[in-house]
């Protein structure tokens, strides 16, 4: 049966080569340690470069000595971030890919190929996705404007809140109290999914801008578990942080990379049963620093520890949130040229990781 | 630096309310108010704050516009300023600093702690400015 398949293929009257030149998309292959084995003219086209330079090149070098900022290297580099997220089936991702003369938008997936017995690696896709772009684009723009407009007067909502409950008007009935507390959580619930909103609007759009400073993770730990004592008293459950030995400085955004772990250990803290232990573990790598948020929670599905990471999904039974959460942690970590993801066991706990490189020497 | 009277400037109505609210009552200070950062700069002058909160964000003259002229003015240099900015805009936010405010504060405010951060702040900057008096060798 493969026989008479091989042999079906073999005979195409015209070379399979010349198809995948004729295609408009790109087409790459690599072998499993991204050593670049075929590309078709559109790539080479696209990275302006002779075959001889890339064929056999790591994708990672090639990026690095060949490619300009503004050119394909900006989406091999996005390929190569792909490959670092745990293997799937399928991985895919839209980016702007704009030049001088036209805005456009590729989608390259990533795919693993096998070829039995011996050979198999990776297949790349680059698609062009301009319209459904370039309509992203357009809902990240009234998605970032309402959520703009939303928080004004949130904000004062939120404010003539406390105010009533910290006594500006007097003692209140507690039947107001009650009331007025209700409105005050849901108001900071929706101050949160705006914020959510925003921030994947930016993303998105690749407007989200990053300030990197040289800083020490522990101190964004420090400051996340400070923010968080009322939640954990409020779960009854404890965090203890436990830094392993000398960590090198990194390049962050201090801001960011607190959200980042704010996030994980927010979450942490609301699966985690009552007078459990949600523990921090730092850890030094070579070149860069692992957090890692582990909790007694009740865990998750194999099948669903990258799933989570996607937009708006929400495993059953989950606390309510934007369901970005995790979302916008992934693109942050990315950003950082890090990466993120989850390890778990039903019944046995979550446990999430981020690993961000050290800073360059100074 | 005992503090009586505070300019408020913050182009939204109702956030400058609540704002205004929470500063006189958890203050307990004297509370006059700009809407924009020309109001800012005519206020100060002619009734003189012991401390200015400024807005980042405003039409016209922004905040950091507005803090440069105040700095730039030499009857007004004194007067300490305090950034009023949004989550999104504190890296932003720092990098004004350098124009001469002692601090900033994030947006939304909790108003019945804003007075307390605003103590702080102003308690920060005075150990660090006695602190610059007295050089170590």
């Amino acid at each position: 049966m493969i026989d008479s398949l091989t042999t079906s293929m073999t005979s195409l009257p015209i070379d399979a080569g010349d198809i995948l030149d004729q295609l408009s998309q790109g087409v790459m292959v690599t072998d499993t340690n991204w050593r670049i084995q075929y590309v078709n003219r559109a790539v080479l086209r696209n990275v302006g470069l002779p075959p001889e330079k890339i064929l056999g090149v790591h994708l990672l070098v090639l990026v690095a000595n060949y490619c300009r900022e503004d050119s394909y290297g900006e989406l091999l580099r996005l390929a190569v971030r792909l490959t670092q997220r745990p293997p799937q089936e399928n991985v895919s991702e839209r980016v702007p890919f704009h030049t001088a003369e036209r805005r456009r938008f590729i989608r390259i997936r990533v795919q693993p190929y096998r070829q039995e017995p011996s050979a198999s690696g990776y297949l790349l896709l680059f698609q062009d996705a301009t319209p459904e772009g370039e309509i992203d684009e357009m809902k990240n723009e009234f998605v970032s404007v309402a959520s703009h407009e939303m928080r004004t007067p949130m904000t004062s909502i939120k404010g003539s809140l406390e105010l009533l409950l910290g006594g500006y008007a007097g003692e209140l009935p507690a039947e107001a109290t009650e009331l007025l507390g209700i409105s005050l959580t849901a108001v900071d619930r929706l101050v949160r999914l705006i914020n959510d909103l925003l921030d994947i609007s930016k993303i998105e759009s690749g407007k989200m801008e990053l300030h990197f400073d040289r800083l020490d993770v522990t101190e964004c730990i420090a400051k996340s578990m400070r923010s968080l004592r009322a939640l954990a008293e409020a779960h009854k459950v404890s965090i203890r942080a436990d830094e392993g030995g000398h960590l090198p400085p990194v390049l962050a955004d201090r801001d960011r990379l607190e959200q980042v772990i704010t996030n994980l250990l927010s979450n942490a803290l609301k699966y985690s049963p009552p007078d459990s232990e949600v523990r921090i573990l730092i850890r030094n790598l070579d070149n860069g620093v692992r957090v890692s948020v582990c909790d007694q929670g009740p865990g998750i599905a194999s099948e669903n520890l990258e799933k989570i990471f996607d937009r708006f999904f929400q495993l059953a039974g989950s606390k309510k949130g934007s369901g970005l959460g995790l979302t916008i942690c992934r693109a942050l970590i990315e950003q950082h040229r890090g990466r993120i993801w989850a390890e778990s066991e039903l019944g046995r706990g979550s446990q999430f990781h981020f690993e961000i490189p050290a800073a360059p020497p100074e | 630096m005992e503090i009586h009277k505070v300019l408020l400037v913050e182009d939204e109505a109702d956030i400058r309310k609540v704002a205004q609210i929470s500063l006189q009552f958890r203050g307990g200070w004297e509370v006059t108010l700009a809407a924009d950062g020309e109001e800012c700069l005519r206020m100060a002058t002619t009734d003189r704050p012991d401390l200015i909160l400024l807005d980042c964000m405003m039409p016209k003259m922004d905040g950091y516009e507005t803090c440069r002229r105040l700095k730039g003015d030499s009857s007004l240099r004194e007067i300490p300023v305090i950034f009023l900015t949004a989550k999104s805009q504190e890296s932003e936010v720092r990098k004004g600093l350098a124009l001469g405010a002692i601090g900033y504060l994030i947006k939304p405010f909790n108003p019945m702690s804003l007075a307390a951060e605003i103590r702080e702040i102003l308690e920060s900057d005075l150990a660090a400015s006695s602190q610059g008096n007295n050089p170590e060798e």
